[in-house]
C-alpha cells in the first residue's frame, strides 16, 4: 500500500543542536501512525517538517507518494500540542476563516462548521469568542478546525493532554470513525497507553533518532511473552530474584514483571507462591510502556554528550 | 494570494469591529470640533464683555488721547449692526490725577475689592523711561497687555504730533495700525492661511501621523505576540507562509489604519469648510495635496515601521519584554517629532518629508528621493524581517542575542 506521508532521513539543525537526526519514517494510507517519544525527543519538530511549518536542513518530505508541495497542506488536517485559536473571534467566524484558508468556499465551509458544532454539542457557542470557552471546549473548537475540510491525513500532536475523559473518549470515537472512512492518522504523544489501543504502527524516537519503528503488533510479538503481570498479595521478596527477573514495574499488589531471556516463568511463579497470595498470573506480551521505557534508557547511556543546558531549553521550547 | 487576502480581510474584519476602533475613530473628529470651537468660544468670552481701567496720570491730554485710543480700537458697536469677532474688550477708563503713593494703595484696594480690573500708573518718569506700571488681578492675560501697550504707545505719539503742530485727523491718519498677513506660495499658487494656522495644523498633523504609525505598528506587534503565545500560528502555517501571514496581517492592520485616517482627514477637510463653524475655517486648513501626502506618508511610516514590530513581536515570548526593546524601534520616530519644531521654522532641514511638504513646498527631487528612499528601507526591512520572523514565531524560550537573530537568517 502506498505511503501517505514519508520522512527520508530529514535533519533539522539549531546550531550546534541537533534536533532531528537522519529520521526516516513511513505512515501507511489508512493507518493509525504513533509517533512515541520521551519529552524533547524531536516529535513536534519533525511533524513541524512534515507539514513543512519547517523545512528540513537535510532530506526529503514525500506526501501522498509525491515530494512536498504546499498544495497538499489542503488535504491535511493539524492539531498542535496546545491550544491555538484567535481569542477575540467568534467560534463559527473563527472555524470559517480556518476552513476557507484550506481551500473551502465561505457557504461550504459554514455548512461544515454548523454540522461539526451540532455534532460536538456546541451549537450554542457557536457565536460566542472563544475566550468565553472553557479549554476543552477550545481543543473541540481546534479539533473541528483540523477536520472541517476533510482531510486524507490528520496530523495530531499530543491530542489528549488536557481533555476530560468525556471529551478524550468523544474524540477517540471521532479518530476512530476517520479511521474506518479510510483516513489515515499521524499522532504524536508520550502516553503509551493511548497508542497501545489506537495504532497500528509506531515510530519511537529519542534524541531526533528512531530507535524503535514498525507494525505494533510486530514489535510487540518480536519482544516475545517474556512479560509476567501478577497479583498478589504478601511479601514481594520474589522480585528480587536477580536469576529470573530483569526489571520490573510494582504497582503494590500489582507487579508487571520484565523476565531475564531464558528464564522460566513457572519458576517465578514458585518463588511468589511461596511468601504471597497469587490472585493473578499470567504471561503476556510486554506492554508498550515497557518496550517504551527499556528502549529510551540503555539509549541514554551511549548516546554523545549530553546536549548543552542551553540547546536543551530551547528544545524543551520546542518539544 | 488567496491564502494572504483571508488574512487580511481576517485582520481587518475583526479589528474595525472592536469597539476601542470605533471609539477612537469617532472620538478624534469629536475633539478636532472641540479644538475649533472652544478656543474661539473662550477667545469671544475673553475679548467680549467691557474692563474698567483707571488712568492715573498727571496729564489729562494723554489720558484723554488713551481713552481715544482704546475706542478706537473697538468702536461701541450700535445695535441691530451684525457685530464680527470683537477684536478687543470694550474699556471704561476713568481719569485719575493724583499721583500720590496713598492714591495708589487705594487703587490697588479697588483692584483687590474687584470694582476696577486694573489701573495704568503713568508717572512723568514712567513716560521717560517708556515703562509704565498696569496693575490688575490677572497679569497673565496677554491681550488686555498687548492692547494697552498698543494704545500707550499710539497715544503718546499722538500726543507729541499734537505738540509739534499736526493736525489730528492727519495724526490718526499716521498711526492706523497695520497687519501683516502670511500668503503661503504652493505650486506657484497662492494659499491663503496664516502662519499660526498653519502651525497647529502642522504640528497637529504630524503629531497624528506620529501617533498612528506608532499605534498600528504596535497593533502588528500585539497580534504577531498573540499568535505566537496562543500557538496559533502553528495551525496557520500548516495552511499558510510566514511570508503570506506577515503580508496579511501588516496589509490588514494597515487598512484599517487607512480607513481610520481617511475618515479623520475628512472630517478635518469638512472642519475646513468655511463657514460650517465660526472660525473653524481659520484653524483648519486642509487642501488637497495635504491630505493626500498625510494619507501616503501614514502608508509609507506605517509599514516601514510595521515590519520591524512584527519582527520584534516574533522575538519575544511577551508584551512586557517587547517594551523593553521597543524603544530602539522608535528612537528615529521621536527624533523626527523632535526635530519638528527646528523644521517647522526653518522648513529647508531635510528631515520630516510630511511638514515640509505643508510648510515649504520643497523640490520635487527631495520629495521622490524621500519616498524613493523610504520605500527601499521597507523593501529592506520587509525583506530581513520576513526571514527573523518566519523563524521567530517557532521560537519560544531565552529571547534571542543580535549573533543568534542573524544566524536564524540562514536557515533554511
Amino acid at each position: 500500500m502506498a505511503n501517505t506521508a514519508e520522512l527520508c532521513r530529514i535533519t533539522k539543525r539549531y546550531d550546534s543542536f541537533v534536533a532531528v537526526d537522519a529520521l526516516s519514517l513511513e505512515v501507511p494510507e489508512g493507518a493509525v501512525f504513533g509517533l512515541l517519544g520521551p519529552n524533547g525527543a524531536g516529535k513536534t519538530s519533525a511533524i513541524r517538517m512534515a507539514l513543512g511549518i519547517t523545512l528540513p536542513d537535510e532530506g526529503e518530505v514525500r506526501l501522498f507518494g509525491q515530494p512536498f508541495q504546499r498544495a497538499h497542506l489542503d488535504h491535511i488536517g493539524y492539531l498542535p500540542e496546545e491550544c491555538g485559536l484567535y481569542r477575540k473571534m467568534k467560534v463559527l467566524d473563527h472555524l470559517i476563516f480556518l476552513g476557507r484558508l484550506k481551500g473551502l468556499a465561505e457557504s461550504e465551509s459554514r455548512r461544515r462548521a454548523l454540522q461539526w458544532c451540532e455534532r460536538l454539542a456546541l451549537p450554542e457557542w457557536a457565536d460566542k469568542k472563544v475566550e468565553q470557552l472553557s479549554k476543552g471546549m477550545q481543543q473541540k473548537v481546534q479539533f473541528i478546525a483540523a477536520l472541517l475540510h476533510e482531510p486524507r491525513l490528520v496530523v495530531l500532536d499530543e491530542p489528549f493532554s488536557g481533555l476530560d475523559p468525556a471529551n478524550a473518549l468523544e474524540m477517540k470515537n471521532v479518530l476512530l470513525e476517520l479511521h474506518q472512512q479510510g483516513k489515515t492518522i499521524l499522532f504524536s504523544t508520550h502516553r503509551m497507553e493511548q497508542v497501545e489501543r489506537l495504532c497500528d504502527s509506531i515510530c519511537l524516537i529519542n534524541h531526533g533518532r528512531a530507535v524503535l519503528a514498525g507494525n505494533l503488533k510486530q514489535i510487540k510479538a518480536g519482544y516475545g511473552k517474556n512479560s509476567v503481570q501478577l497479583e498478589y498479595q504478601g511479601d514481594d521478596a520474589f522480585l528480587q530474584n536477580r536469576e529470573l527477573v530483569d526489571s520490573f514495574n510494582n504497582y503494590g499488589h500489582y507487579v508487571e514483571v520484565r523476565l531475564k531471556p531464558g528464564a522460566d516463568a513457572q519458576e517465578l511463579l514458585r518463588a511468589a507462591a511461596a511468601g504471597a497470595r497469587v490472585a493473578r498470573f499470567e504471561l503476556v506480551e510486554p506492554s508498550l510502556e515497557e518496550i517504551f521505557i527499556d528502549t529510551v534508557r540503555p539509549n541514554e547511556g551511549n548516546s554523545p554528550a549530553p546536549p548543552a543546558a542551553d540547546a536543551h531549553s530551547r528544545e524543551v521550547a520546542h518539544a | 494570494m488567496r491564502n494572504m487576502l483571508l488574512i487580511l480581510r481576517r485582520e481587518y474584519v475583526e479589528r474595525v469591529r472592536t469597539k476601542s476602533f470605533l471609539i477612537l475613530t469617532f472620538l478624534v473628529p469629536v475633539l478636532m470640533v472641540a479644538m475649533v470651537v472652544l478656543p474661539t468660544q473662550m477667545a469671544m468670552r475673553s475679548m467680549g464683555g467691557s474692563r474698567r481701567l483707571v488712568v492715573a496720570t498727571s496729564n489729562p491730554a494723554l489720558a484723554e488721547a488713551i481713552r481715544q485710543q482704546l475706542d478706537a480700537a473697538n468702536p461701541v458697536v450700535e445695535a441691530g449692526t451684525p457685530a464680527g469677532p470683537p477684536r478687543s474688550p470694550h474699556y471704561v477708563l476713568t481719569i485719575d490725577s493724583r499721583l500720590t503713593e496713598e492714591e495708589r494703595a487705594a487703587l490697588r484696594r479697588q483692584v483687590t475689592e474687584n470694582r476696577i480690573d486694573g489701573f495704568l500708573w503713568i508717572t512723568p518718569e514712567a513716560l521717560q523711561s517708556r515703562q509704565v506700571e498696569y496693575t490688575s488681578k490677572q497679569s497673565a492675560n496677554l491681550t488686555d497687555g498687548r492692547v494697552l501697550e498698543l494704545a500707550l504707545q499710539a497715544a503718546v505719539m499722538r500726543h507729541a504730533l499734537a505738540g509739534y503742530g499736526v493736525k489730528d485727523e492727519q495724526a490718526a491718519e499716521l498711526l492706523r495700525p497695520f497687519g501683516v498677513k502670511a500668503v503661503q506660495i504652493a505650486n506657484g499658487k497662492e494659499g491663503g492661511s496664516s502662519g499660526v494656522a498653519l502651525f497647529i495644523s502642522v504640528y497637529g498633523m504630524v503629531m497624528v501621523l506620529y501617533m498612528a504609525v506608532l499605534l498600528y505598528g504596535i497593533a502588528v506587534m500585539r497580534s504577531v505576540i498573540e499568535e505566537k503565545s496562543s500557538r496559533i500560528v502553528e495551525v496557520m502555517l500548516a495552511s499558510t507562509t510566514p511570508r503570506h501571514l506577515l503580508a496579511g496581517k501588516i496589509l490588514g492592520v494597515g487598512a484599517v489604519g487607512l480607513t481610520q485616517i481617511v475618515i479623520w482627514v475628512a472630517a478635518a477637510a469638512a472642519l475646513s469648510l468655511p463657514g460650517l463653524v465660526a472660525g473653524g475655517a481659520s484653524l483648519f486648513h486642509l487642501p488637497l495635496s495635504t491630505a493626500i501626502a498625510f494619507a501616503g506618508f501614514f502608508v509609507l511610516g506605517y509599514f516601514s515601521y510595521s515590519a520591524l514590530y512584527a519582527v520584534l513581536g516574533a522575538t519575544v515570548n511577551r508584551e512586557q519584554e517587547a517594551q523593553q526593546v521597543q524603544f530602539i524601534i522608535l528612537m528615529p520616530l521621536i527624533l523626527s517629532v523632535i526635530l519638528l519644531q527646528a523644521v517647522i521654522q526653518n522648513p529647508s532641514s531635510p528631515l520630516v518629508m510630511f511638514a515640509r511638504i505643508v510648510i515649504a513646498t520643497p523640490p520635487l527631487w527631495q520629495v521622490v528621493l524621500s519616498v524613493a528612499l523610504t520605500v527601499l528601507t521597507i523593501y529592506g526591512t520587509l525583506v530581513v524581517g520576513a526571514r527573523i520572523y518566519r523563524v521567530g514565531i517557532l521560537m519560544y524560550g531565552k529571547r534571542p542575542t543580535l549573533p543568534e537573530l542573524l544566524k536564524w537568517m540562514k536557515y533554511a
